[in-house]
């Protein structure tokens, strides 16, 4: 703009001569665009109701920056608002509208509230339509995220639209606006007791609407305000009756997010009184259309809740079909709650799943839940290629551990030492270091059961270190029983100290050692070479 | 002692107070109201230039509320360093262009050039200086 014309607009925005008001008008119908815009701001920055309602007048005709203009100067322009809010003129008023709503001048609502209510009013449904645009608006802001370039406080404002809504339903059955009461309800939240209270009685006036905003609503203040229900001390029956109905995404989004941590043990009793949910059909709102992340956290919720056990299980075998990899995970950990037969099934049908940590899940309960041919299916499962599915195999079999087999060594018979010996072998990592330490032990019976331990599991080769210092043992009954199982073990280190033992003191363990250096050569003649030898001790 | 003493100097002068309220007294006749000509008039003469000085700084105090065309234009003019001849072409252009007010002429750049009223085209050259001056 020159800076002739800026300082005429300068003067006429300050003048406290009304008859700026005047010239500004006038100028207000210019078709300069310099001399437009400048009249413009001019006119906001003046206290003059009569210029301010002009401006409103020109809204729908302006661009997005002469609005901005609006926007810097909107503070002063209230009154005029207002008065074109209730202006039969109706360009004025739809110009109002529009700016009441971009602007979010929530100042205004208990005026389009009572507008609103007047049924003959011809501008009565366009404004009620406001109410519920600009209740949606507030109800973001306050339980949305923050935008802190709006200095307005939105609790403040909340409390003062939710005044001019709560007159607005005690006024219910006058002006029969079940939009003035949606938005009570979208507005209302936790916070309100006349909202808790029309939820209390089925008889009110306003209750069905109330109930039908809480079916349908998308608003935050809804869907805040139903979360929150579940975390109260004892939920309205209705209120479940409505979570467990909603099904839109928004809505089990938010509901779903509630299993992402520990369960509250106020959200758990609550939950435990839903007996099913909408979205538990399949469909394009059911669970099978879920996220990954979702899948998995409907398995917790509906674990948590009242749902009974039959229809529990048809999730999780659909999951189990064809859900996502977390989500099969999850329903195999979830059905180690649910005892029984079709239970039984969907974990024999997981431990082939394609993913292994599904497998291992699904392997971890077949001994608990006395699955039939159970072992069978382990031993085969301790050979898995996957080491989650071995790992899961092992504390499945937990029993199996050395120490075990150590204390039931005496009283078992030789194919059972055999093969439970094999067993141990595969499932406890901790056999080699026992046998070891078996081998150290001061009591010779221990000593000889470790040299018949270590010969049964076929760990020879892997204590050939503890066998070797046996052979140097104190008594010679250990030293015949070394060197007698040493033959399992072909190595030259090995061969060396037989021959050493067969010039032993005692004849006994001259002959055990004689004996095992004949299987090495009989071996020798054989299959001459390192992998014979290595399959010496697996005999 | 001391009372005597004040008392002397006082007395002193009691002829003096012997001709106080002389002029007063029923006696000495009316007063002539030609004697308070000259006074009048001063009294007079002190209210109007009282009443021009605050007509003039009433005139061009801008931080008045009013409602005064005319006192805008002047307010726009000063604001624009406008001398005299400046300030009567623009008043004359405002009339001659039939504006609402005279101050709409800070606001309309076309009535300078080719909605310049016929006989102020005379002075053509001087209405573009002022256009350049207040537009541009």
């Amino acid at each position: 703009m020159s800076s002739g014309l800026s300082t005429t607009y300068e003067i006429l925005a300050a003048s406290r001569n009304d008859a700026a008001n005047g010239a500004l008008l006038d100028a207000l119908r210019s078709t300069d665009a310099e001399v437009y815009d400048g009249a413009l701001r001019a006119t906001i920055a003046r206290r003059n109701k009569q210029g301010h309602l002009a401006v409103l007048g020109m809204w729908h005709r302006m661009s997005a920056k002469q609005r901005q203009y609006l926007q810097e100067g909107r503070g002063r322009m209230s009154g005029a608002l207002r008065d074109a809010v209730l202006s039969e003129e109706e360009q004025l008023f739809e110009n109002a509208c529009e700016v009441v709503e971009h602007f979010k001048e929530f100042d205004l609502v208990s005026t389009l509230v009572t507008l609103a209510e007047n049924q003959k009013h011809t501008h009565a449904e366009a404004a009620t339509q406001l109410v519920h645009r600009l209740v949606q608006q507030l109800s973001e802001m306050v339980y949305g995220p923050r935008d802190y370039e709006d200095r307005r406080n939105p609790e403040a404002l909340c409390r003062f639209v939710l005044e001019s809504l709560e007159r607005s339903v005690e006024r219910f059955r006058t002006h029969n606006r079940s939009e003035l009461i949606e938005a009570f309800v979208i507005l209302g939240g936790p916070s309100s007791n006349m909202l808790r209270q029309i939820i209390d009685e089925p008889h009110h006036p306003c209750y069905l609407t109330v109930i039908n905003t809480l079916t349908h609503s998308q608003c935050s203040g809804v869907v805040e305000f139903l979360l929150r229900s579940l975390n109260s001390e004892h939920a309205a029956i209705n209120i479940l009756n409505v979570i467990s109905k909603r099904d839109d995404p928004k809505f089990v989004q938010k509901l779903l997010e509630v299993a992402d941590d520990k369960l509250d043990a106020k959200v758990a009793k609550n939950l435990a009184r839903i007996r099913t949910f909408e979205w538990l059909r399949q469909g394009e709102r059911g669970f099978d259309n879920f996220e990954e992340q979702d899948q998995s956290r409907c398995i917790k919720l509906v674990a948590a809740s009242g749902v009974k056990s039959d229809e529990f299980l048809d999730l999780l075998e659909v999951i189990l079909r064809s859900g996502h990899t977390d989500a099969r995970w999850a329903a195999c950990d979830a059905l180690a709650a649910i005892p029984g037969e079709r239970g039984n099934n969907m974990i024999l049908d997981a431990v082939h799943d394609a993913d292994p940590m599904v497998q291992a899940a699904a392997t971890r309960q077949i001994r608990d839940r006395h699955i039939p041919n159970a072992m069978a299916i382990l031993l085969k499962q301790l050979d898995s290629p996957h080491e989650e599915v071995r790992e899961a195999t092992c504390e499945a079999l937990a029993e199996f551990s050395f120490e075990n087999f150590r204390t039931s060594f005496e009283g078992l018979h030789d194919d059972a030492r055999r093969t439970t010996g094999a067993l141990v072998k595969k499932v406890d990592s901790q056999a080699v270091p026992g046998l070891l330490s078996e081998m150290e032990d001061s009591s010779r019976k221990r000593r000889l059961r470790a040299v018949e331990m270590a010969e049964v599991m076929g760990l020879v080769p892997e204590v050939t270190d503890g066998m070797l210092e046996l052979l140097e043992d104190e008594d010679h009954l250990v030293r015949a029983a070394a060197a007698d199982a040493l033959q399992f073990s072909p190595t030259s280190e090995v061969q060396e100290a037989l021959r050493h033992a067969t010039r032993d003191r005692s004849p006994a363990v001259q002959n055990a050692a004689k004996n095992s250096l004949e299987v090495f050569d009989e071996m020798a003649l054989n299959d001459a070479g390192p992998a014979a030898a290595a399959t010496g001790g697996q005999r | 002692m001391n009372s005597s003493l004040l008392c002397q100097p006082l007395f002193a002068q009691v002829s003096r107070w012997q001709r106080l309220g002389d002029g007063l007294h029923n006696g000495r006749g009316r007063l002539e109201i030609a004697e308070f000509w000259p006074l009048l008039i001063v009294l007079a003469l002190a209210a109007i230039a009282i009443a021009v000085i605050v007509k003039v700084r009433k005139r061009n105090d801008m931080t008045e509320h009013c409602d005064d065309p005319e006192k805008l234009f002047r307010e726009l003019s000063q604001a624009h360093g406008l001398d005299r001849q400046s300030r009567k072409l623009l008043w004359k252009l405002a009339d001659k262009s039939n504006l609402a007010q005279p101050g709409e002429v800070f606001l309309r750049p076309g009535i300078f050039q080719a909605e310049l009223p016929v006989d102020l085209r005379e002075q053509e050259a001087a209405y573009q200086a002022l256009q350049q001056r207040l537009f541009s």
